[in-house]
């Protein structure tokens, strides 16, 4: 399958790492559309209204954080699993946290939709490591 | 008138007297012979008769002479007397008593009234004569006999007449014997002798024998011939006494020689025969009842030894006894054992040399007697003592014997092997060295009472072991009795008692330290049922409120004293039931103060031999207070736990928040960098980086430290060239990293087991410590890894040819905290992690390190694949290339 980085999804409830990793993945040049939601329930409800109404802009990506306030990255992967499937057809997770437990990372990679797990911070290589590694 | 014509004696003094009597009375004056009354009385004692057929005229002075001098008596023994006297003289003798046989005549002689009296005393003296000759007749059967005779008075039963033989028989004179009471001559069996004699008297003459016994202490044997012998005055009998004792003493001999005789006839079983001095048979004589050899005579006589049928050897033996006797003129005992005539028979032949009438030896005579049953028995008793003594001598207890004088006389093998003596020493040590001081007198005063009583004894002493050491024996000792049925000492056997007495000793020991154990002990019953308990110890009693009594017999679950759940009481009933063990903490509620107590209580059946179980065994303890502590433990540990995982989780979720503001900051300082290029802040940047990658890899470590502290050791497949690359490429963004050779050395074909993750650290922290203390300035910095795993293990080391480590630093390298250079930009705890998952592994670490030249860090790890083979189907490869990166 082919990753697209063109509309990009970013979910963190820091802004500081929201603006970070904005940044970062706009200087790769490779995406078009980066939207960003500080918290998995706005992000879901984004995921919703553009699966009803506007499947074109349905992300190719979404940069996932774990720990967050309220519904945490494994929260939201749990309600992924409701929305309607173009939705999950489109979309490759990766998940993006400063956490290094295994734990985290097997239970993350356990998911049919996350294709990668990085750790903060991100960086444009790797970003553009992205594309190339995918199989 | 008739004349007198027998002869008349006249011993008259007056002559005038004497010719009246011749002219009164005779007519031929020879018939009339003067003499005086001596002579008279001479002649007629010496004719014994005196005056027979005759009369004696006397006149009243001689008659008074005689009569005053013999006695009135004396007369009687005459036919009869007729005395002539005088009126007057005839009153004095008026009233005397005369015989019959005297008569008077009064004088003047008037010659009718004298013829008269004369005559009258011839007729007297006639039948006088004839009375006397028969009483003489029966004087001498009965005073003359040879019998001794009694003439008895039935009434007063005292002897009347007596004889001369009876005088010998009683040994007392005959006038001792008229007049004796007839008890007093048989006061041995006079009843008897009454008792016939009143049957006599009743009827039949009759016979009786009785014995005597005479003052000289013989007995003699009569035979008492009894008849009637009444007068008119008196009822008497007569006895004739026969003594038999020579008779019968002679018949008993007769008796006993011919039964002798008999006896000897009928019990010779013997061969009686005589040979020639040629060997030849001249007589043979086979008793009946032998029953050896049933030959008639003729078979053998005439016949020569050799030609009879027996065996070549026996006959010669026969001709040269012949020899040896007819040469030596003595008896030859032979003995042999002859197998012919179809019988196998021992026999001994005495042969004594015969002689003819002149006394020239002829040939033998062979009383041959067969032997065979004493030599059987000879044999058998010979077996017999032979058998008995090698039992005795081999017999597995110690046998001793003493003879009559209680003096030892026999030790068997097992006594010598006991006491390591020799026969002979044995014999001479006395009782005293072979006891134990303490036992001798008890055991030699048993010995003696035994002897005194032959009576058997049993006794415990210790004896002597060859050893030195004393050992306990049980001695028991019976009379013995020899052959004959005489007691001829004692003969005893020790068994050693020492094991059982040391047994008892042990179980005595056993009883005492089951008594006094500080456990509550009990032994109960198997009935399947109450299990009562037959065994409870002091310690038991004092946990239960009971006295012993009240336990001993009650059934087990009353007898603990402790009131228990019902679930509890099915599960010691249950295991009981199955003669299983049972250990359990029981809860025990007391009525009286409503406290709560534990006993801790084991049951385990008591094996006996074959595996069967009638007991069991139970031990109650009390461990309300140990219960009480563990309690508290438990709950202070629970605490404790409780606030080390909190600590723990507290310490692993605040390294991850840590981190992620850090990373914010690394996040920003990328685009930082990025926006303000070439401005002279790099320095500034770069350190703000070397920072943040210390205050990461301090997190880094902590979440290391407690995540080893805190996680299970899991046993997993380890790739290691994948663990090797993975952290190389880990640090591949670090400064310097391309300068570096980096070299793996990696030979990994025995699968190994260990904990991935921490095997993962380990490598990871020395690797990095070798990248980041290494001399980049050098030609050719390097770093290699090897790794070699075997079944057992696993050696991993890192090399590197970096800036070493001062020596100073070497003891203290692996200390928390401790930092031995400013280059360093860790927390100073990661190789205290390194060696705290070394020996979370159960591996050691060693180190090699030159100052300015490098070091070798080698660990050691133990392959789990043997422990936890299982394990290696599971190998998952999930959790792994999750690394940080900065």
């Amino acid at each position: 399958m082919n990753m697209k980085l063109e509309k990009v999804l970013l979910i963190d409830d820091s802004d500081i790492d929201n603006m970070v990793n904005k940044k970062v993945v706009e200087r790769t040049g490779l995406a078009t559309n980066v939207v960003v939601k500080n918290s998995a329930s706005s992000a879901l409800n984004f995921l919703k209204e553009v699966a009803e109404s506007d499947r074109e802009n349905i992300p190719d990506i979404i940069f996932l954080d774990i720990r967050m306030p309220e519904i945490d990255g494994f929260g939201f992967l749990e309600m992924f699993e409701k929305l309607p499937d173009p939705v999950q057809e489109n979309i490759s997770i990766v998940m993006l946290s400063s956490s290094i437990d295994s734990e985290d990372y097997n239970k993350a990679m356990q998911n049919r939709f996350v294709k990668q797990f990085l750790n903060k911070p991100l960086k444009k290589e790797v970003v553009a490591g992205l594309l190339n590694n995918q199989e | 008138m008739s004349t007198i014509n027998q002869k008349i004696y006249c011993s008259l003094t007056d002559l005038s007297l004497f010719r009246q009597v011749q002219a009164g009375l005779v007519e031929d004056e020879q018939q009339l012979i003067k003499t005086s009354a001596e002579e008279y009385i001479d002649s007629a004692f010496q004719t014994k008769l005196a005056g027979e057929g005759s009369l004696w005229i006397l006149d009243y002075k001689s008659l008074r002479s005689i009569w005053e001098e013999k006695g009135k008596s004396f007369f009687s023994g005459f036919p009869a007397v007729v005395v002539l006297l005088e009126k007057q003289e005839a009153e004095t003798l008026w009233h005397a008593d005369f015989d019959e046989n005297i008569f008077f005549v009064f004088l003047p002689l008037e010659s009718i009234t004298f013829r008269f009296i004369c005559k009258k005393a011839f007729n007297q003296v006639k039948t006088r004569m004839q009375n006397f000759r028969e009483k003489e007749l029966y004087q001498s059967l009965f005073l003359d006999s040879l019998h001794a005779k009694l003439l008895v008075d039935i009434e007063s039963q005292r002897v009347v007449q007596s004889n001369d033989a009876a005088e010998r028989l009683y040994g007392k004179p005959r006038q001792d014997l008229v007049n004796q009471k007839l008890e007093s001559l048989h006061p041995d069996n006079f009843n008897v002798l009454w008792h016939e004699i009143d049957n006599v008297l009743k009827g039949e003459a009759s016979f009786v024998k009785l014995n005597l016994s005479t003052k000289q202490g013989d007995v003699k044997n009569l035979k008492m011939f009894i008849s009637r012998a009444n007068s008119d005055e008196r009822r008497m009998v007569f006895i004739d006494i026969d003594d038999i004792t020579e008779k019968e003493r002679a018949n008993q001999l007769y008796y006993q020689q011919s039964e002798t005789l008999l006896n000897t006839l009928e019990s010779i079983d013997d061969l009686l025969f005589s040979l020639n001095k040629d060997g030849d048979f001249t007589e043979y004589y086979h008793a009946d009842s032998g029953t050896s050899l049933p030959f008639s005579s003729d078979v053998f006589v005439g016949k020569n030894i050799y030609d009879v049928g027996f065996p070549l050897e026996v006959a010669q033996k026969y001709i040269q006894s012949i020899e040896y006797v007819a040469e030596n003129d003595k008896p030859y005992q032979l003995e042999y054992f002859l197998d012919a005539f179809g019988a196998k028979l021992w026999y001994n032949a005495k042969i004594s040399p015969r002689k003819n009438a002149m006394g020239v030896i002829e040939g033998v005579t062979v009383l041959c007697r067969d032997i065979t049953k004493e030599k059987k028995n000879e044999e058998i008793l010979r077996h017999a003592r032979d058998f008995y003594q090698t039992l005795l001598s081999d017999f597995p207890s110690m046998i001793w014997k003493t003879n009559i004088s209680r003096k030892a006389d026999y030790f068997n093998n097992t006594w010598l092997d006991f006491t390591g003596r020799k026969p002979e020493d044995e014999l001479s040590t006395e009782w005293v060295d072979k006891l134990h001081f303490a036992d001798v007198n008890e055991f030699l005063e048993v010995l003696s009472i035994a002897y005194q009583y032959k009576q058997s004894f049993q006794i415990e002493h210790r004896l002597k072991h060859k050893s030195g050491d004393y050992r306990w024996v049980l001695n028991v000792g019976r009379p013995f009795y020899n052959l004959e049925g005489k007691f001829a000492g004692f003969i005893g056997s020790c068994y050693d008692i020492t094991e059982r007495r040391q047994a008892e000793e042990m179980l005595n020991i056993q009883k005492s330290a089951i008594e006094s154990a500080l456990e509550g002990i009990l032994i109960l019953k198997d009935d399947n049922k109450n299990y009562p308990v037959i065994y409870a110890n002091r310690e038991l009693i004092k946990l239960t409120d009971y006295t012993r009594e009240q336990v001993l017999g009650n059934d087990f679950l009353t007898a603990i004293g402790c009131p228990v759940e019902n679930y509890v009481k099915e599960e010691i009933l249950t295991a009981l039931k199955n003669k299983q063990s049972y250990k359990g903490e029981i809860k025990c509620f007391s009525q009286n103060d409503q406290k709560e107590s534990w006993r801790l209580l084991y049951i385990a059946p008591v094996m006996h031999k074959k595996n069967e179980s009638n007991h069991f065994v139970a031990i109650l303890s009390d461990i309300t207070e140990s219960k009480l502590v563990e309690k508290t433990l438990r709950d202070k540990n629970r605490e404790l736990r409780k606030t080390n995982e909190e600590l723990d989780s507290f310490v692993y979720s605040t390294s991850h928040e840590l981190r992620s503001p850090l990373m914010s900051i690394l996040g920003l300082l990328n685009l930082l960098e990025e926006e303000s290029q070439n401005k002279g802040n790099d320095s500034y940047i770069s350190m703000i980086r070397d920072s943040i990658a210390r205050l990461d890899k301090i997190i880094h470590d902590i979440i290391d430290y407690s995540r080893n502290s805190r996680i299970e050791v899991k046993h997993e497949v380890i790739d290691f060239r994948d663990i090797v690359e993975t952290i190389f490429e880990k640090h591949q963004y670090e400064d310097n990293f391309e300068k570096v050779e980096l070299v793996t050395d990696i030979k990994s074909d025995v699968p190994f087991l260990s904990d991935k993750k921490r095997v993962d650290v380990l490598i990871n922290n020395l690797i990095s410590n070798s990248l980041r203390f290494h001399n980049y300035e050098q030609e050719k910095p390097f770093v290699q890894v090897k790794v070699k795993t075997t079944a057992a293990n696993v050696i991993i080391s890192v090399e590197d040819n970096g800036s070493g480590i001062e020596k100073k630093h070497l003891p203290r390298l692996f200390d928390m905290f401790y930092r031995g250079t400013e280059r360093s930009k860790g927390s100073g705890i990661g190789l205290y992690i390194v060696k705290e998952i070394v020996d979370k592994l159960n591996g050691n670490i060693q180190v090699h390190s030159q100052h300015n030249e490098g070091s070798c860090f080698t660990i050691e790890l133990p392959n789990q694949l043997n422990k936890n083979f299982r394990v290696l189907t599971l190998g998952s490869d999930d959790e792994n290339n999750f690394q940080s990166q900065y």
